[in-house]
């Protein structure tokens, strides 16, 4: 369980990287846009099998 | 002692008030230790205490030693990266010098420095006990360090203690105006009267390629938090194999009652040295480190960039030698200065107009003279900081061609 809490802050840290590279607006481009959105829909991803796990 | 709970309630929720994420940093001494995705993640790994020593070896206890997480191959690859036999991870830069000219000299010798040398050099020769001769610098405005003269000052310390200096030192890059050094001069000056030679790498080694092989020198030191995208502290000292014995010499102290030995250990590195978050994010960083330096040149041509817009601006000249060989900037501005003293806010005005375009990093109150580091930021930073630069000249009067 702890790898997949690490994956996830892993998969925010690289959002947060990105932010750093285009601050301070973040006007992102066309492949960081995809990053961004991709790297989020993961944190969801391992948060709901997280949670689904905990309520089993 | 009890501490009230009111006044714990600050060390909670600790946030930095300029974070990466929401400013453009220009701090001259912190764009080469922001840290890489890798290294932010290491820290959750490895940011407990002791943690990078879950496996240390029993029968050679020491940090170098340890080949879970890899510290022994690191500590191989960085000696190999900087060009040089061996290598150590240290607290920081100056305690890297600070070894080097302890190991090297003796009570009372001389060692030669360059002029735009960091305060911490002077003060490492001083706790080590050694004295200093320095190399003069051209002055106004390129205060360019004369290499040649390193051949008289040996012959001056000679001439008057009749033996040679313990080492010479040089800063690679200044930190006062970015000035970037020839060190193979050097090499070959200390080569030729065989002298050891130390050369100090904070602002280069980590940004810029190194060989230490290539440039004479025998002894690198470097700052992983300055320029190698590593959390404080950490430094680097790299050497010569023909160095080795005196650099890491082992301990041969005992106890009178006991007879503990501790021969294993390297005694100017009092044991094992950095552990935790500021040697794992080095390490995290190493591989981005390692393919950025190949980068250098685009990072020089932003620098150049930028400073050839700001000169456009009435009474800003760039310091320090020409073009800019390196990201580090120190800028002469009389019309800030100008501004300055009739605005309310004083010296402080600069400061406050670039961070309400949310740039930071400028030290607060100055205008004559201001530093700033281009490096690792991209094409669309540099403009938009030029932008802010001129929209700033505009607002108070200052032409801008």
């Amino acid at each position: 369980m702890s790898s997949e809490v690490k994956a996830a802050i892993g998969d925010l840290i690289k959002v947060l990287n990105i932010l750093r590279r285009t601050s301070p607006f973040h006007n992102l481009g066309e492949e960081e846009r995809k990053e961004v959105i991709k790297a989020l829909e993961d944190v969801m991803e391992r948060i709901r099998k997280l949670r689904e796990g905990m309520e089993k | 002692m009890r501490i009230s709970k009111d006044r714990l309630e600050k060390y909670r929720n600790l946030r930095r008030i300029f974070s990466e994420e929401d400013y453009i940093n220009i701090q001259p001494i912190q764009r080469g230790g922001v840290l890489t995705e890798e290294a932010m993640k290491a820290i959750l790994e490895f940011g407990d205490g002791y943690s990078v020593c879950d496996l240390c070896p029993p029968k050679s206890a020491r940090l170098d030693m340890i080949t879970s997480p890899p510290i022994k191959d690191f500590y191989h690859d960085l000696a190999e990266f900087l060009g040089m036999d061996s290598a150590r991870v240290v607290t920081r830069c100056r305690e890297a010098v600070f070894i080097a000219f302890k190991m090297l000299g003796r009570a009372g010798d001389y060692v030669i420095i360059d002029s735009n040398a960091h305060y911490s050099t002077y003060l490492a020769a001083e706790l080590a006990g050694l004295r200093i001769k320095e190399v003069p610098n051209s002055g106004y405005p390129e205060f360019k360090i004369d290499l040649e003269a390193y051949n008289e000052k040996i012959q001056e310390v000679k001439k008057e203690i009749g033996s040679s200096p313990a080492a010479i030192f040089l800063t690679h890059v200044d930190y006062l105006y970015g000035n970037l050094n020839d060190a193979k001069i050097v090499g070959r000056i200390a080569k030729d009267y065989g002298i050891p030679f130390i050369l100090n790498c904070a602002y280069s080694a980590g940004v810029m390629p190194i060989d230490g092989k290539e440039m004479g020198a025998d002894v690198i030191t470097c700052s992983g938090h300055k320029s190698w995208a590593a959390s404080a502290p950490t430094g680097i000292i790299a050497f010569n194999k023909s160095l080795e014995e005196k650099i890491v010499m082992r301990s041969k102290i005992e106890g009178d009652l006991t007879k503990r030995k501790f021969g294993v250990k390297e005694l100017a590195l009092l044991g094992c040295t950095v552990m935790g978050a500021p040697l794992i994010t080095l390490m995290a960083s190493f591989p981005e480190v390692v393919k950025r330096v190949e980068r250098w040149d685009e990072e020089v041509s932003k620098a150049r960039y930028l400073v050839f817009e700001l000169e456009k601006i009435e009474g800003i000249k760039q310091l320090g030698i020409k073009p800019k060989m390196h990201t580090l900037i120190h800028l002469e501005s009389e019309s800030f200065y100008k501004v300055s003293l009739s605005h309310k806010r004083k010296g402080y005005f600069l400061y406050e107009e670039l961070k309400e375009r949310r740039i930071v990093g400028i030290q607060p109150g100055l205008t004559k003279h201001f530093k700033f580091n281009t490096y690792g930021l991209s094409w669309e930073q540099v403009k938009y900081v030029r932008d802010a630069f001129f929209n700033i000249a505009e607002k108070y009067g200052i032409s801008h061609s």
